[in-house]
């Protein structure tokens, strides 16, 4: 049986911005990248600040030339206006026409995708309410706040309802509820069988939504799988919560709260020592809890372990 | 109607909506109509020759706000488009990026029809209530400055593809400089001294749009008619240049990242 086709691929993808006079500086923002997003998953794309997410997105949707490797959708190059029917772009920032409104926006988008009119004015109404923007559909976008602008971006990405929405951080500039509406908006993409692949920086939306992350620093993937399996691949660790201590400690605390002090030990027999050994010398044990290793943790040592951004050369 | 023509007409409209509500374009298009309608002052101060001078500051007026309007619009709807990034969820919709140069170029076509309409037809309603004579030359006039006026739009626009809306809106007003000198320039060419001087001056009318002759203002303002043909003539002339600027800016388009 042959896998099904992978929705994102991307093959050794190097890009190299040319500035300055004659292009004598050079930016390589894309180093070789390789990843693929299946079909039907919540894929996140995780990195740093410049680390070539928004370069790899702009790439798929055929905004910017790779200057080598391939970029594929649905196994064909991106920049055909077949591909381009099959998924919703948001961009980082979006930003809009602002003398329009947030409904002649969408039905300028809708004709360029071709939507009949019945069609049209039917999605438009929907993706205004899923956005939350039904009251802001007719006022001008110059009269937006930030997160009604990052609402009608995500809007106009699901307008036709596409089978991949490529999401650029679809999540900033929204307050609490607005994230917990987007989240809520992806597992339901996912759920109707779309795939979702969008860049963030915040570990812990790709902790509760993803199935898959690539981590990308410094213009090259660092690690990519399951989000269970990087979760579970780092040690565990014990940590016991306690106050009241002399002042000769067994062992330095991890951190200090207050007047409580934090431990980490490495398994549980170290950490019944431990207690045994506080309770001997008359302190109160709060708490032990069992600490896996977080993608938090685990993204800060891949960013520490290369230069953050891409470093400017000249020729 | 075709998808392509379709996704034209779609963005054609917004460029043209975007352009209607504007502050800018807006304030600068009712202060023409005021000093269009106001020229009347003129037959007020002049006893002889009036309706002449009326029409010269009329129709002056009419080319000069177009021209800015052009040259300002040309330069500045699609460099802003990229600056400001608003392209990027249009052009990565099932749009080529050829239908889309080509929309925005007609809604700067279409701002600049209905502009100049507007302000033809309020100069010819002065010219009726104030008792005016009037004679076709007048519309023939107006129609020919639009066709030129775009051309320089179309220019403007061309450059704007590869250069900064402020050097494509200078290349634009060159562009027009000499064009409008075409007949200068040719006759500096007949009388030249030395031969290269003499080459360099009939290249630039060669490669140059002869802007003069779809220039009918002299003939305006003695109300002589022109032949039909000529008009046609010209239309297609200009017609002919913008297709060459459109095309030009398509093409550059069509191959630039998109930053
Ligand atoms: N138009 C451009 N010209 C020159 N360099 C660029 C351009 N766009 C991006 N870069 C460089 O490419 C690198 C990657 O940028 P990119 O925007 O892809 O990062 P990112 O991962 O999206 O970061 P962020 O989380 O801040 O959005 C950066 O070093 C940036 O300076
Ligand atoms: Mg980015």
């Amino acid at each position: 049986m042959s896998l099904p086709e992978p929705v994102v691929s991307v093959a050794g993808l190097h890009k190299t911005f040319r500035l300055g006079f004659l292009g004598r500086r050079r930016i390589e923002a894309l180093k070789g990248v390789d990843f693929e997003v299946a079909r039907g998953m919540i894929f996140g794309f995780l990195g740093p600040n410049g680390a070539g997410k928004s370069t790899t997105l702009k790439i798929l949707t055929g905004l910017l030339a790779p200057s080598g490797g391939t970029a594929m959708l649905f196994g064909q190059v991106p920049d055909t206006q077949s591909v381009r029917r099959r998924y919703g772009y948001l961009p980082e920032n979006p930003s809009f026409h602002e003398n329009l409104t947030g409904r002649e926006i969408l039905r300028v988008m809708a004709s360029l995708l071709g939507l009949d009119a019945s069609t049209a004015s039917r999605r438009t109404r929907e993706v205004l309410s899923v956005a939350g923007l039904d009251r802001a559909a007719d006022v001008q976008v110059r009269r937006y706040s930030k997160g009604m602008v990052q609402r009608l971006g995500i809007a106009q990405a699901l307008l036709h309802d596409p089978e991949l929405a490529i999401l650029d951080e679809p999540m900033s500039g929204l307050d609490p509820v607005g994230r917990r509406e987007v989240k809520e908006l992806m597992l339901d993409l996912r759920a109707r069988g779309r795939t979702v692949f969008f860049s963030t920086h915040i570990i812990s939306d790709v902790e509760e939504l993803c199935d898959q992350v690539v981590i990308l620093v410094g213009g090259r993937v660092t690690r990519q799988g399951a989000v269970r399996d990087l979760i579970g691949q780092g040690p565990k660790q014990y940590e016991v919560v306690a106050s009241g201590l002399p002042t000769q400690l067994p062992v330095a605390p991890a951190r200090v709260m207050g007047d409580r002090q934090a431990f980490l030990v490495p398994d549980e027999e170290a950490a019944r020592r431990l207690i045994e050994q506080l309770w001997a010398a008359g302190a109160r044990v709060h708490a032990l809890s069992v600490r896996s290793y977080n993608l938090e943790e685990l993204f800060l040592s891949e960013v520490g372990k290369g230069p953050v951004g891409a470093a400017v050369q000249l020729d | 109607m075709t998808s392509a023509l379709r996704q034209v007409v779609a963005i054609a409209l917004m460029t043209f909506l975007e352009a209607r509500r504007n502050r800018i374009t807006m304030a600068f298009f009712f202060s023409s109509l005021v000093i269009v309608v106001s020229s009347f002052v003129f037959r007020e101060v002049t006893t002889t020759g009036l309706d002449v001078i009326v029409r010269d500051v009329g129709l002056a007026t009419i080319h000069l706000f177009g021209l800015i309007l052009a040259v300002l619009l040309g330069s500045s709807v699609l460099s802003r488009e990229i600056e400001r990034k608003t392209l990027y969820m249009l052009i990565t919709k099932p749009v080529s990026r050829a239908s889309f140069a080509i929309g925005k170029i007609s809604g700067v076509a279409l701002t600049l029809l209905v502009t100049l309409g507007l302000m033809a037809g309020t100069f010819l309603l002065q010219q009726v209530v104030f008792g005016a004579p009037l004679g076709w030359i007048l519309a023939q006039t107006c129609w020919l400055l639009f066709v030129q006026l775009v051309l320089v739009s179309c220019f403007a626009y061309f450059v704007s593809t590869f250069a900064s809306p402020l050097v494509s809106a200078f290349m634009a007003l060159g562009l027009f400089v000499v064009g409008e000198s075409a007949g200068n320039v040719w006759t500096l060419a007949e009388h030249a001294e030395s031969a290269p001087y003499r080459l360099l001056l009939r290249s630039i009318c060669y490669l140059f749009p002869n802007l003069e002759r779809m220039n009918l203002k002299s003939f305006a303002q003695v109300l002589r008619d022109v032949p039909g043909r000529t008009v046609l003539e010209q239309s297609v002339y200009g017609l002919i240049y913008i297709a060459l600027f459109v095309s030009g800016a398509v093409l550059v388009f069509r191959r630039r990242d998109m930053k």
